[in-house]
């Protein structure tokens, strides 16, 4: 499969690497004739465990999404997988003599939160078909002949806001959820570019596009991690985009 | 934009209790016998801290979004903090997490999964004792207020404005409050002037009152004072409260009688919260 593809990462201003709460799956293969797949996943500034949590959700997607009989099947995989995560979690902390004090009980209690987008590429005899599920405010655009061809699941930057319902590792808190997945498919002919970006890069791209530009092009002159830094840097000082954890994933199909 | 500066480890906010501890706050609070109003507003302050001090929580620490301060006015005009920040004034919030005087165990019902409730203990940590001594120098306090904020916003010029919430029971024993409140909400950084939230606990029975917009229905002289000197809730603020079912009116202002302050917590904006987490 000819798929040209990068990922491009920045953690919020301010915020050290290792408090970057975004993941993401991009495989380094492409397989010919096999399904290609890969994640994004934002973890929530208020809860615990978010990156460890959006680490979980990306790489369950990535392994088993296509193994599931549906999506019911992989989320409670999921959980089971989550529990042995956070067990070893609070092992470490034990036996680093670090132990859970009052102002985290409630957090991990109430569970980690994210968004998720997962997206997988079909081939079919003549081109690829691309098939996204998602909860959450993670976003997906596809761009064709230089024009925006669709955007998945929100469709426009007024539906971005700080309240998005999450995935949670809380059962309990997951009430709704079988309303909230989202489900959406289409072709990915030759030369379409697919943008997979957490919140705040989608809401800018969506914003730009809607006022007439070419998020696209600006995107792809950015292409590598320092070039990427400078030019969030510029969008944060003139408040552009939002000041958070930033991730990117493109691809383009090259027949 | 007036109130939407980034609030940041590297751009932080403050919060500034002010609390009555006057002779006063030894009577029974709405009518309850039993709970006095200062207890009302040790629990009350004592939880705000706790939720404040949760939202800033991750699992490698607490970090530094906010300062806090607690102004204590009764017999005497200062820090109302115990234990190791006694005599401080504004403090890095992981201070605070690291250490309340003392932390209970409360009883708290939850659901059990079974449609019926199980009793669980939490922890429940103290900063502030329930004091009642004396006279209300509320002026004496809002000076104070004022005196401690100038030297927050000097330090950190572009701030999300510091939120003052104020808890009295509104019979102020040295002169009328409203110039010294006035001199507090004129304090600005680049962001916006200082918001102070009045709470009125009153020994009268009435009905809460959360965020009104109109003095109108207001039960006394005192609760009036305490909602003109309040400020108008901010855009962001009044969009929150909606979502809570507040209902409010265009211009309601951050006062509350014999109510609690959640929202005021529930309203900071340090990043994504998951409308699935109550």
């Amino acid at each position: 499969m000819n798929l040209e593809r990068y990922a491009l990462w920045q953690p919020k201003a301010g915020n050290a690497l290792d408090e970057y709460e975004d993941a993401f799956v991009l495989p380094r293969r492409a397989r010919n004739g096999k399904p290609f797949v890969c994640a994004i996943a934002d973890g929530a500034t208020e809860s615990l465990l978010s990156r460890q949590w959006a680490q979980v959700l990306t790489r369950q997607f990535a392994r088993q999404w296509l193994a599931a009989r549906d999506w019911r099947g992989w989320w409670n995989e999921t959980l089971r997988v989550w529990q042995n995560e956070k067990r070893a979690y609070m092992e470490r902390r034990a036996r680093a003599d670090k132990p859970v004090q009052w102002y985290e009980e409630p957090g991990l209690e109430a569970g980690a939160f994210a968004a998720l987008l997962g997206l997988v590429l079909m081939p079919t005899p003549h081109a690829l078909t691309w098939r996204a599920a998602a909860v959450g405010d993670c976003c997906l655009v596809q761009v064709r002949d230089d024009k925006l061809l669709a955007a998945f699941p929100m469709q426009d930057a007024h539906a971005f806001n700080n309240r998005p319902y999450l995935l949670s590792s809380n059962p309990a808190r997951n009430d709704a959820l079988a309303e909230q997945w989202r489900f959406a498919e289409g072709n990915f002919a030759a030369g379409d570019r697919i943008y997979v970006m957490t919140d705040a890069l989608a809401a800018w791209f969506l914003r730009a596009s809607e006022a007439g530009a070419r998020p696209w092009d600006e995107a792809d002159a950015h292409r590598n991690a320092d070039a990427f830094a400078a030019w969030l840097a510029e969008l944060r000082a003139t408040r552009a985009i939002r000041n958070d954890d930033v991730t990117l994933i493109r691809l383009q199909y090259r027949g | 934009m007036a109130y939407t500066a980034e609030i940041s480890r590297t751009n932080p906010s403050c919060f500034l209790f002010v609390i009555d501890q006057s002779g006063s706050m030894a009577d029974p609070f709405g009518g309850e016998a039993g709970k006095r109003k200062a207890d009302g507003v040790a629990d009350a302050l004592n939880r705000l801290l706790q939720n404040l001090v949760i939202k800033c929580a991750k699992t490698e620490g607490v970090r530094d979004y906010y300062s806090i301060g607690v102004i204590g006015y009764g017999a005497r005009v200062g820090s109302a903090f115990l234990g190791a920040l006694a005599g401080q004034e504004l403090v890095p919030i992981s201070q605070v997490a690291a250490n309340p005087a003392r932390i209970e165990e409360r009883a708290k019902k939850v659901d059990d999964g079974a449609g019926g409730l199980v009793e669980q203990k939490v922890k429940f940590p103290v900063w502030l004792e329930p004091v009642a001594h004396q006279g209300t120098p509320m002026v004496q306090a809002m000076t104070l207020a004022a005196n401690m904020l100038q030297g927050f916003v000097a330090a950190h010029p572009n701030c999300f404005p510091p939120i003052v919430i104020h808890i009295t029971d509104g019979e102020s024993t040295d002169g009328d409050p409203t110039d010294a409140m006035q001199n507090v909400t004129r304090i600005a950084s680049s962001d916006g002037n200082v918001l102070l939230f009045n709470v009125h606990l009153s020994s009268n029975a009435n009905a809460p009152i959360a965020y009104p917009n109109r003095a109108d229905n207001l039960p006394d002289q005192y609760a009036r004072l305490l909602f003109e000197t309040a400020s108008e809730l901010t855009p962001f603020m009044l969009g929150i409260a909606q979502e809570q079912g507040y209902n409010p009116e265009p211009g309601a202002r951050g006062f509350v009688f014999n109510g609690d302050l959640a929202l005021v917590v529930q309203s900071l904006d340090i990043g994504t919260r998951p409308s699935n987490l109550r």
